[in-house]
């Protein structure tokens, strides 16, 4: 049994680890506590008759390089430009349709078909902001696709040469702009491309899921960049679809998956890995354990504070995990009518204008309910009819402007104000939606965090911040992927190069146990 | 036309009093013009009230560099600094919070908040130390400049590299973070009581628009430990006659060195001719010529204003109008019947001879920031209080005592616009008054005379652009190579025979000198004249 590894959570990155791994041979199997795999990215019903596509609704953050090393699209995936987004304002002519901007996308994808995007006179900015983001993105995809590296400064390190290179290959002027924005507020990168300042706001908004920070906090440009590298192709079904083809490659590549199982603890003697014990008392041995969890949970919840190391736990204390959004999932009768375009649309923006975002991160910084939360909304049932009756629709929301608990606490009357406090922003731009809906389903912070497992119940397991990236997500000891408890790998988005439903991290955890592997010259 | 100068100085603050003592040193023709009646810029001492003496505007000391100290010899011209021993926040209940100069009463004083954080103290002030003496040597040369090819430039980019990396990784860590995280963030790290980390978070914050929970800010904790008099570290103090005492110092020694130092002289432009700059006009039309013209006025005043965009190209006045002076302090100055008594520390004493910071808790500057991103002042501001006059007795009358009062937020830019100032002044300054006497009940019956000081007076009397008291943003977009703009940070400007050299220059702002310093080692290394 020397040869199991066992994966810890079959979300996106369990997922990606267990299948790479299974495919070169190793006995894999992964525990995952609920019923379904995928985590936070499990399609899965919410109200009788409606279902989600993922508490995260957009998989077009999935790596190409991924997709590719799991040969997905010959298992079903299929690519697709990302729909574009309707920047919804109050009234008739106060909307735009933008392009998803981002740093690449796929030559397969499918042709995308929808509304054409119509941006008036900010259509010059726009498309200068996606000349940036096509010329940045080459290094910023060098940042997120390669294992992040030790910050151990005694010997001149490879890949941070090769990074620097790479920025400087952009030429000085480029190079020296990126380092401007990056440190900027993303409202005043922005600012120096789009003058409509509730088009700044909607273009700003999606950098801010995860983030302690508001439009105008500094570094949040950098962000924002990193996000729009990071983005790519989009993935037909969204989260959910992907979390399917994941499962099925695992498995297909001999994966065992046990549902509703639960590590209570990773069991360790002398510094390494033994195997674990599942809640109920059994135990499984193994030499390598992979755990895809929140790094605080796996290392403060399931390794005993005598096995584990003080640097360890000075390192993981340190990873902030402040949520800031709450997740709002709304069964409707039929399909939103925008006030500000006509036609159908996916993606829909409610963000206000910077200000107003920035009230948003008020609220939640201050532990109190925001008076205008501010939206990222999908209508899925646009593009899969099947989520929902016939003629009825779901709408996935990311809520902005709440804390982890509001001062008080969160009672079902303050839970109310919440989804009142979004539907109210909602009906301002769809008149007529409130009285469509059907069902709800408000996940607050402590609802993800008791649901999945995520501390403080962040969507990215850690925030997104400049000093919780690359060699310090979460840290220089656990950004590797590898631990210093031997045969323990953490494959999670808190662990570089973190974000959403990337795959990243579970791939770049398979890497590093076969380059352990070799070292110890036990594979090929 | 009499004379030809071989460099003129625009503004006598002491960035340009530095500048012009070196150039003058080195044998040079010098003139410096000040605008104002009284040289210093904001770095100035003024009688506002009979027997009464207010540092205007700056009001402590601690990075002045040591090595300007030295090589202009500012102490035989008049230059004491008389060290602030003590950090005291006072607290609405309980007996706040003293931080001594003995480490052990601090220790004792800190353990009644938190014993680990009593534990932690010093080991934060060693590590932070560590890095300051790498910083030190950052800010005591020209920046560096990553997209140079030169050997020269990769040679100081090589050796900055090699100094950090024989940073420990622990201390290495620690520089990153500093350069990315939030103050409140870093402190909670290592500390667990908000009554200590607020007031320490303050450092991060002091002149910059942003809040101690804004990314960035703790950068700028370092400046707590480089502080530098008579060689101790970690010391702020206030010179002897008020922060102008150290313009007057600089000032001598220029005049030693054989500089001209005309006050009453405002530049109304920059002469340029044939595409380079050749002297000034001043208000009164005069023409003064000179090979080099060194401005010591913020960057955007000097180039969109006393140059001119007809005299550079299109980019580099749209990148020098991105450049950001978000004002965000203010000042009040009193005159004081009697000395303030501290309610949680009533009487005379130690406390109160070094700076009180009303920052009772991180929420508390939060709450201040957030209320002035939307364009008011704080109703409840940070406040840093210093009473020079207890350690320099010549300031007041016997008795009597001047209080400076330095106040975060007030935005430059009101909610009905900057201009609304004036109408809002007194209400700021009651505000304030109010906000300190809560801490100290009688303040109001104790005032003899008040002073405040608006970021848009900031801009009217001592021209600094949005009354951003460092002439620009400390942020890492503009700071070392990107100050005030990338390409140009080593002093020069697109239009030959003009420099800069005040704080909108590498290393930035605050009384430290070395903008001016550093320029005109520039200026003379470049033989221009």
């Amino acid at each position: 049994m020397s040869d199991t590894v066992i994966v810890i959570g079959a979300g996106h990155n369990g997922l990606v680890a267990a299948a790479l791994l299974a495919r070169r041979g190793l006995r894999v199997r992964v525990i995952e506590s609920r019923a379904v795999a995928g985590g936070l990215c499990a399609g899965e019903a919410f109200h009788p008759g409606y279902r989600h596509i993922g508490v995260h609704h957009d998989a077009s953050t999935l790596r190409p390089w991924v997709a590719r090393a799991l040969q997905l699209s010959t298992h079903g995936l299929s690519l697709r430009p990302p729909p574009p987004i309707l920047v919804a304002g109050p009234g008739e002519h106060e909307g735009w349709v933008l392009p998803s901007l981002r740093g690449s996308s796929d030559p397969t994808e499918a042709l995308g078909s929808g509304p054409e995007p119509s941006l008036g006179e900010h259509q010059a900015g726009i498309h200068a902001l996606e000349a940036l983001l096509t010329s940045v993105s080459p290094v910023l995809q060098g940042f997120l696709d390669n294992p992040a590296p030790s910050l151990d400064l005694s010997t001149p390190s490879w890949p941070v040469i090769q990074r620097a290179l790479a920025l400087r290959g952009l030429g000085a002027r480029q190079m020296l702009e990126l380092m401007r924005i990056a440190a900027l507020p993303v409202d005043d990168a922005l600012a120096e491309y789009i003058p409509a300042p509730r088009l700044r706001a909607a273009l700003a908004l999606p950098a801010l899921i995860g983030a302690y920070m508001g439009p105008w906090s500094p570094h949040s440009a950098g962000l924002w960049l990193l996000q729009g590298a990071q983005t790519a192709s989009d993935v037909a079904g969204g989260p959910a679809e992907l979390s399917r083809i994941l499962e099925k490659v695992a498995t297909h590549h001999g994966a065992e998956i046990l549902f509703e199982h639960e590590v209570e603890r990773i069991r360790i003697e002398d510094g390494r890995v033994e195997g674990v014990v599942l809640r109920g008392g059994d135990e499984i041995d193994a030499t390598v354990v992979v755990s895809s969890l929140e790094p605080r949970r796996t290392l403060l919840d399931l390794i005993s504070p005598l096995d584990l190391p003080v640097q360890l736990e000075d390192e993981i204390r340190c990873h902030r995990v402040r949520a800031t959004s709450a997740k709002l999932h709304l069964a409707l009768s039929g399909l939103p009518r925008w006030s500000s375009a006509e036609g159908v649309f996916e993606r829909i923006r409610v963000a206000g204008d910077p200000a107003s975002l920035e009230r948003a991160f008020d609220a939640a910084k201050h532990r109190r309910l925001p008076a205008a939360p501010a939206l990222d909304v999908r209508v899925p049932t646009v593009s899969e009819p099947g989520l929902a009756p016939p003629g009825h629709h779901v709408a996935s929301v990311h809520v902005l402007g709440v804390p982890y608990e509001p001062a008080g606490g969160w009672s079902p009357e303050v839970r109310r104000r919440l989804s009142d406090a979004a539907l109210d922003q909602l009906e301002e731009v769809a008149p007529g939606i409130g009285a469509s809906v059907v069902g709800i389903e408000l996940l607050t912070p402590p609802d993800l965090e008791a649901r999945f497992g995520i501390s403080g119940g962040h969507l990215l397991h850690g925030e997104a911040a400049l000093d919780q990236l690359w060699s310090l997500r979460p840290g220089p000891l656990l950004s590797r992927h590898e631990t210093p408890i031997e045969g323990l790998f953490l494959a999670s988005g808190g662990i570089h190069p973190g974000g959403g439903p990337s795959g990243a991290s579970g791939a770049l955890a398979a890497r590093a146990i076969q380059e352990a592997d070799q070292r110890r010259g036990r594979r090929p | 036309m009499s004379t030809r100068y071989d460099a003129i100085i625009i503004g006598g603050g002491h960035n340009g009093l530095v500048c012009a003592a070196y150039l003058a040193k080195a044998g040079r023709k010098v003139l410096v013009l000040e605008r104002r009646p009284v040289l210093g810029g904001a770095a100035v001492t003024e009688e506002l009230h009979p027997g009464f003496k207010y540092t205007v505007c700056s009001y402590v000391v601690s990075l002045m560099r040591p090595w300007i100290v030295r090589e202009l010899e500012l102490a035989r011209c008049g230059l004491q600094l008389i060290p602030l021993e003590c950090s005291f926040t006072p607290h609405l209940e309980g007996p706040g919070l003293c931080r001594w100069p003995d480490p052990q009463r601090t220790r004792e004083e800190i353990a009644g908040l938190s014993v680990a954080d009593a534990e932690q103290y010093p080991r934060f002030g060693q590590a932070m130390g560590r890095l300051a003496r790498f910083v030190k040597d950052v800010i005591d040369q020209p920046a560096p400049d990553p997209a140079s090819l030169w050997p020269s430039d990769l040679g100081q980019l090589a050796r900055h590299a090699r100094a950090f990396q024989q940073l420990s990784s622990a201390d290495a860590l620690n520089q990153i973070k500093l350069a990315t995280m939030s103050a409140a963030d870093l402190l909670d790290e290592w500390f667990e009581s908000d009554a200590l980390k607020a007031p320490m978070s303050c450092s991060g914050i002091i002149g910059t628009f942003l809040g101690v929970r804004s990314p960035g800010t703790a950068a700028v904790l370092l400046h707590h430990y480089m502080g530098e008099i008579d060689g101790a570290s970690r010391a702020w103090g206030i010179a002897r006659g008020g922060n102008g005492a150290v313009s007057e110092a600089i000032a001598t020694a220029a005049r030693g060195f054989g500089a001209t130092i005309r006050t009453q002289a405002a530049v109304a432009r920059i002469l340029v001719r044939g595409g380079e700059a050749a002297g000034v006009v001043l208000d009164s039309g005069d023409e003064i010529e000179a090979k080099v013209v060194v401005s010591a006025a913020e960057p955007r005043l000097t180039f969109l204003r006393l140059l001119g965009r007809e005299h550079l190209d299109d980019d580099f006045v749209a990148r020098i109008k991105r450049y950001r002076c978000r004002g965000s302090s203010g000042k009040v100055n009193l005159a004081l019947d009697r000395l303030p008594s501290f309610t949680c520390r009533p009487g005379d004493g130690l406390h109160i001879r070094g700076d009180i910071a009303v920052a009772p808790s991180i929420d508390y500057l939060e709450e201040a920031y957030d209320e002035a991103k939307y364009g008011a002042f704080s109703r409840r501001p940070y406040l840093n209080v210093v009473i020079p006059s207890l350690l320099d007795p010549t300031l007041a009358p016997p008795g009597k005592h001047v209080m400076s009062i330095f106040v975060q937020y007030a935005p430059y830019a009101l909610e009905a616009g900057p201009s609304a100032w004036p109408s809002q002044r007194e209400a700021f300054g009651d505000a304030v008054v109010q906000t300190l006497a809560e801490y100290c009940p009688g303040l109001e019956a104790s005032i003899l005379h008040r002073q405040v000081l608006t970021p848009w007076d900031l801009e009217q009397q001592f021209g600094l652009t949005e009354g951003n008291i460092f002439h620009g943003e400390l942020t890492a977009d503009q700071l070392l190579f990107q100050r005030p703009l990338a390409g140009w940070a080593r002093y020069r400007s697109p239009v030959p025979g003009l420099w800069m050299c005040a704080s909108g220059t590498h290393p930035g702002g605050g009384v430290m000198g070395a903008p001016g310093g550093l320029a005109a080692k520039a200026i003379l290394s470049a033989a221009v004249v």
